[in-house]
């Protein structure tokens, strides 16, 4: 006899009923369904007014926010851009944007380390003027978990600055794998660094062969203007 | 620790699937992650019993089916399992393939129990 509720069964699960049919319900469904619903939602919206958005994904410091500095003074006035800057707090990023003809709009997420697409979806009919050709989506700094959202961005460039050594393509294989194109970054800084560019290479085309892989310095301009012709490319310039 | 969300999104899920349904007791929750997802499965079955608590699912055990990364290959039409890191074919060594699995992130199937049927009283006409 059970001794819980001293019916006669003994393999009754107790506090939630008693004895009831033991059921497998099949879901196969995505996890993220609800996220990639939203997804779908953006990237139709983005595709009918000819808007190309690329998910910026990164550490924190890889210079994002400096490449995007630079990158809208040197397209303002030929083609319209916007910026949305995600990140845990504040809207630092959002005010060093500002002022260089392109609409910002900051998301802070909060304790979230990641964007997703019902964030970015809230934000898209306030930062995409009619003009707009490339939106920029500024992830937070995380080499993980933005990876693992679809934003209903056109595509992801992963960047990966010179100071975090060679290997991080093959620690963090999902991003880079899902990557369109990967950009290298700080590159005014490899004489002071013990860091091995053909290393660097061959890990980003091991875990993605392939890759378009650019490599550039936002500080002094140099490889500035393969990243421009590539961008003017996306938006079909 | 996006796990947090993920988790939280498999509850969801796992609510808008049972719904319209009896559910006494919600015994096991079975997904499938890639190794390619994004998903660390000890931080996601960390995670899982913090979203679960206070929803119809709390106390559910987390069943994770870990799949590997296999690769199709253009050149070869062989599908592998790459050598990793990379992507490369692990027959012929053409790096022309294409992701066939791993970046599953699904919810597969939900195991509960129904509510016991109310004693039926002697005489009582269905």
């Amino acid at each position: 006899m059970c001794d819980r509720c001293g019916c006669g069964a003994h393999d009754h699960g107790h506090g939630h009923g008693h004895a009831g049919e033991h059921r497998t319900l099949q879901v196969e469904r995505a996890i993220l369904a609800h996220n990639n619903a939203h997804a779908a939602e953006n990237r139709l919206w983005l595709t009918q007014r000819g808007v190309v958005a690329i998910n910026l994904i990164s550490s924190p410091g890889t210079g994002k926010t400096r490449l995007l500095e630079q990158t809208l003074t040197a397209l303002s006035g030929t083609i319209g851009c916007a910026v949305i800057a995600g990140d845990q707090e504040t809207d630092r990023d959002a005010q060093r944007l500002r002022g260089r003809g392109a609409p910002v709009v900051q998301i802070e997420t909060g304790s979230a380390c990641h964007l997703d697409a019902v964030r970015v979806g809230d934000v898209l009919r306030e930062v995409v003027r009619p003009d707009t050709r490339l939106l920029f989506i500024e992830n937070v700094g995380n080499l993980v978990c933005p990876a693992a959202f679809d934003l209903g961005e056109t595509l992801k460039i992963a960047l990966l600055s010179v100071t975090e050594g060679e290997d991080k393509p093959l620690k963090y294989p999902a991003l880079f794998l899902n990557a369109s194109a990967a950009v290298i970054t700080k590159t005014d800084l490899i004489p002071h660094l013990e860091w091995d560019r053909e290393a660097c290479l061959a890990a980003l085309r091991t875990a993605h062969p392939g890759l378009r892989i650019l490599q550039l310095s936002a500080r002094t301009g140099e490889g500035m203007e393969a990243w421009l012709e590539f961008l003017k490319g996306l938006a079909g310039r | 620790m996006h796990e947090l969300s993920i988790a939280m999104a498999l509850v969801g899920q796992a609510q808008e699937a049972l719904a319209g349904r009896a559910v006494a007791h919600v015994d096991r929750i079975t997904v499938r992650i890639g190794a390619l997802s994004g998903v660390d499965p000890e931080a996601l079955s960390f995670a899982f019993p913090v979203a679960a608590a206070g929803t119809p699912v709390a106390g559910a055990e987390l069943r994770i089916e870990r799949v590997d990364p296999e690769v199709r290959c253009q050149a070869c039409g062989r599908t592998t399992q790459p050598k990793w890191p990379g992507t490369v074919c692990a027959a012929c060594g053409s790096s022309e393939t294409t992701l066939a699995e791993g970046r599953e992130m699904s919810l597969v199937n939900i195991e509960y129990e129904e509510p016991a049927a109310a004693p039926e009283e002697p005489g009582h006409v269905r």
